[in-house]
């Protein structure tokens, strides 16, 4: 009869539970929802970001301020692109760069942007992506003179 | 579709009165000078090509221009060459949004980064989205 009672009590349980669970999984969506994927144009922004905090940690005052406009260009053509999350929480460290590497990436960056301007048929993106890559040719002359 | 063309073809004409006006103020920066004098020549004649190939008569360039400010120092000669580079800009980006020939769009945009590099060179500062001073970027 205990045991009895006990296998009713523990089926009532499992229903409660049966029940409960879709409610649970609904409430757990939200925080488990996947992170956005940034795409190639957001990408090569995040990656330029996350170079230049690694550069700045390391460099000296006049070359880290210089490195710090330039990463907060980066950041408003990021938020430009539709980005809103922090650039850098997601990723592993980054080494620190030598500033002819940063120029090498800078001009990368410009030319895929100017290539996907050109591509671009949404014309307020064309536009956008053709100041982006003009910011980062500015970018590429400006380090080149450190 | 031409209206970019002409515009851009305006601006044009203007960077090269620009250069010639400044050029012999400069006291640095001379080569740098006719090197930009030269390309914005190809640049023109290279409106005036899509223009004529659209069936569109070019327009010559204005009799005078005028000039933001005086002209007789090497800094003075400078901030006309950045002012001038910063507003080709807009009317190269018009020119990309108005065109769905890739060759032109990719000029225009090379065209674009030009402008942004030569107006740095020449003083201006570095930009997120470089826009002629006092305008606000489309952006």
């Amino acid at each position: 009869m205990t045991d009895r009672r006990h296998v009713l009590q523990m089926g009532a349980l499992a229903a409660v539970a049966l029940a409960a669970a879709p409610a649970c999984s609904e409430d757990a969506d939200e925080p488990d929802a996947p992170p956005p994927v940034p795409d190639a144009q957001q990408s090569e922004e995040i990656a330029l970001i996350a170079a230049y905090d690694a550069a700045i940690a390391t460099a000296g005052p006049a070359r880290a301020a210089e490195y710090q406009r330039i990463r907060d260009e980066h950041a408003a053509h990021l938020r430009a692109l539709g980005w809103e999350a922090p650039p850098a929480t997601t990723q592993s460290p980054t080494p620190p760069a030598s500033v002819r590497a940063l120029r090498r990436a800078e001009i990368g960056a410009g030319r895929s942007h100017a290539a996907a301007a050109v591509r671009e048929t949404d014309q307020e993106r064309a536009q956008l992506l053709a100041l982006i890559a003009a910011s980062e040719s500015q970018h590429a002359a400006a380090l080149g003179t450190l | 579709m031409s209206e970019t063309l002409g515009a851009a073809l305006a601006g044009e004409y203007a960077a090269i009165y620009a250069l010639g006006r400044a050029g012999g103020r400069l006291r640095t920066g001379q080569d740098i000078a006719l090197a930009q004098l030269s390309r914005h020549r190809t640049d023109r004649d290279q409106l005036r090509a899509w223009l004529i190939a659209d069936g569109q008569q070019p327009e010559p360039p204005a009799p005078a221009y005028q000039l933001p400010g005086p002209v007789n120092t090497d800094a003075q000669a400078k901030a006309l060459l950045a002012t001038v580079q910063l507003r080709l800009i807009p009317v190269l980006v018009a020119l990309l949004t108005d065109q769905t020939d890739e060759a032109r769009r990719r000029w225009a945009v090379r065209a674009v980064r030009r402008a942004a590099t030569s107006a740095q060179g020449w003083g201006a500062t570095g930009q997120a989205f470089p826009w002629p001073e006092g305008l606000a970027p489309p952006v």
